[in-house]
């Protein structure tokens, strides 16, 4: 299992104000100077992160105190300069949210180039709620998203010559990309999943398939992953195609990481501050999903604890460990609990780790990041490969 | 922005017509929601539910015309209604009590005999 640092590069200080931290909350409540230099801070880190041999992943957001990176490939621009060796995720670019998927498929080859083909590219659909700042229309959401991706994939592939693009949402005169891409036929794909049914479509194209914060429900995503990769390659896909991401909070000693993965708990607490008529847009989701969503009941979607209650947003540590969605401990005691839910989700190559999540300060990320690298990492590295279940009976 | 059963409660006089609850709702019910939601966006997600470009075109509406409008309506108020009357100075401007934005959900008998009157009152 290789481990990816990731933070959403909070804007921690704007947590004190009361109500939504997302689409709502006025811009005059950040200071940009401290915006600055925390964003240079979560840098330094990435930096550290490169240099301790882990990889890095980057993501986005809008309006949104929770997360200052506005742009993957904006982020991943500056890291594809200043880090030698990791290999630079984005996961992910919300397509369904942006204007001009060529200019996506642009900076992923000018990343790649800069890199030196260390890129990897997660294509999103974007949150629901950021459809009121890219104001893009919300009906047919995903045939956007899958005409960009497929436009994104020919401009990236092609070695040909150059190409006009005529499709249902988008149209270009011509598609010709200077730099290309370092990395052949592209470099790799990713996409996320929540349900075993999404997952199969990630198979079937051989991408890499990420679930988030889903606990228990990331056995049956990658169930379903692999049931659908053996049937349409023949074979079972490497763990290498599956991730997880989880928030890891490591020290020396128990009561340091308990203290430490309480200062990150913020993530959650705030990542739900959405008001809830921005979290379903009209249209946004086609009219079987939202008549599944209506019967399934606002919660249905909510990480369960073992007994099947609700997890509580303002849970304790403990029961976010239980869930899955945090790792808590020391080096041994966090390697113990990420090989057991290795096991119980049937396996997975990659940590998605948040090692820096709300207001986790930087002394305290740089050791959790320095332990992880140094005395967790290379135990993972070897972990076992799971035999799988062959039933698959997460699937259905 | 308003929560969706604050907008239900300001779009007519009477009950809203779609539940806060909807888990109420028969399947038939809630695919009509789910399929006017999507009009809804198709219509007026991007500008949002107003056209820039009307104020330019209403002078060309030279047909007789009735506007309708509910005395209640908070969604629209008077100085809209007072900008259409102005486009459009040939217009018969009726406004319904006890009827708000969905004035046909409100006042539907008293709207279809004013439609009635007009369509009838033209064809002669």
């Amino acid at each position: 299992m290789k481990i990816w640092q990731f933070s959403e590069q909070a804007y921690h200080p704007a947590f004190q104000e009361p109500g939504a931290m997302r689409v709502t909350l006025p811009q005059n409540q950040c200071d940009p100077v401290l915006a600055g230099q925390l964003i240079n801070r979560y840098l330094d880190e990435y930096m550290l992160a490169d240099e301790l041999g882990l990889n890095i992943m980057i993501n986005e957001h809008h309006a949104a105190a929770t997360c200052m990176s506005v742009s993957c490939m904006g982020t991943l621009a500056i890291l594809a300069r200043q880090t030698r060796k990791a290999r630079l995720l984005a996961l992910g670019i919300p397509l369904g949210n942006r204007t001009d998927p060529l200019r996506v498929a642009e900076e992923i080859a000018m990343v790649d180039a800069i890199s030196g083909g260390r890129l990897e590219v997660g294509l999103v659909k974007g949150a629901a709620y950021e459809l009121f700042m890219s104001n893009r229309q919300p009906t047919r959401f995903m045939d956007r998203f899958w005409e960009a991706h497929d436009l994104i994939i020919e401009a990236l592939t092609n070695q040909g010559d150059n190409f006009a693009w005529e499709g249902d949402f988008y149209h270009y005169r011509t598609v010709s990309l200077w730099p290309r891409a370092i990395q052949t036929p592209t470099p790799p794909i990713w996409m996320t999943a929540s349900s075993a049914s999404s997952a199969k479509g990630y198979a079937q194209r051989d991408y890499t398939c990420a679930t988030f914060l889903s606990g228990a429900v990331a056995r049956s995503v990658f169930d379903g992953y692999r049931a659908s990769y053996l049937e349409a390659h023949g074979r079972l896909p490497s763990p290498d195609k599956l991730a997880y991401l989880a928030l890891v909070s490591c020290a020396n000693d128990r009561e340091t990481a308990f203290r430490r993965a309480n200062h990150m708990k913020s993530y959650f607490t705030t990542a739900a501050r959405c008001d809830p008529q921005f979290r379903n847009p009209a249209g946004f989701m086609s009219v079987a999903d939202n008549m599944r969503l209506v019967k399934a009941g606002p919660t249905a979607m909510r990480p369960k604890l073992r007994g099947g209650q609700l997890l509580p947003v303002d849970g304790s540590i403990e029961q976010y460990m239980e869930a899955g969605l945090m790792f808590v401990g020391t080096p041994d005691e966090v390697y113990e609990q990420l090989a057991q839910f290795n096991t119980d989700t049937g396996g997975f190559g990659n940590l998605l780790m948040m090692g820096q999540a709300g207001e986790l300060n930087h002394e305290d990320t740089v050791d959790n990041l320095t332990l992880m690298a140094k005395e967790v990492a290379p135990r993972l590295a070897e972990l076992t490969m799971i035999e799988p279940n062959v039933s698959f009976e997460g699937v259905a | 922005m308003l929560t969706r059963a604050e907008a239900e409660k300001k779009m007519q006089v009477g009950a809203p017509a779609i539940p806060a609850d909807l888990t109420t709702l028969s399947e038939e019910q809630l695919k009509r929601i789910a399929r006017n939601t999507e009009a809804l966006s198709l219509f007026g997600w991007s500008p949002y539910l107003n056209n820039p470009k009307l104020g330019l075109r209403m002078h060309r509406i030279s047909l007789p015309t009735l506007l309708l409008w509910g005395e209640q309506d908070e969604i629209l108020g008077a100085e809209y209604r007072e900008t259409y009357a102005t486009a459009l100075p040939g217009a018969r401007i009726e406004i319904l009590a006890n009827a708000g934005h969905r004035l046909h959900a409100d006042q539907t008998d008293g709207i279809a005999a004013l439609v009635t009157n007009f369509a009838t009152a033209q064809a002669v």
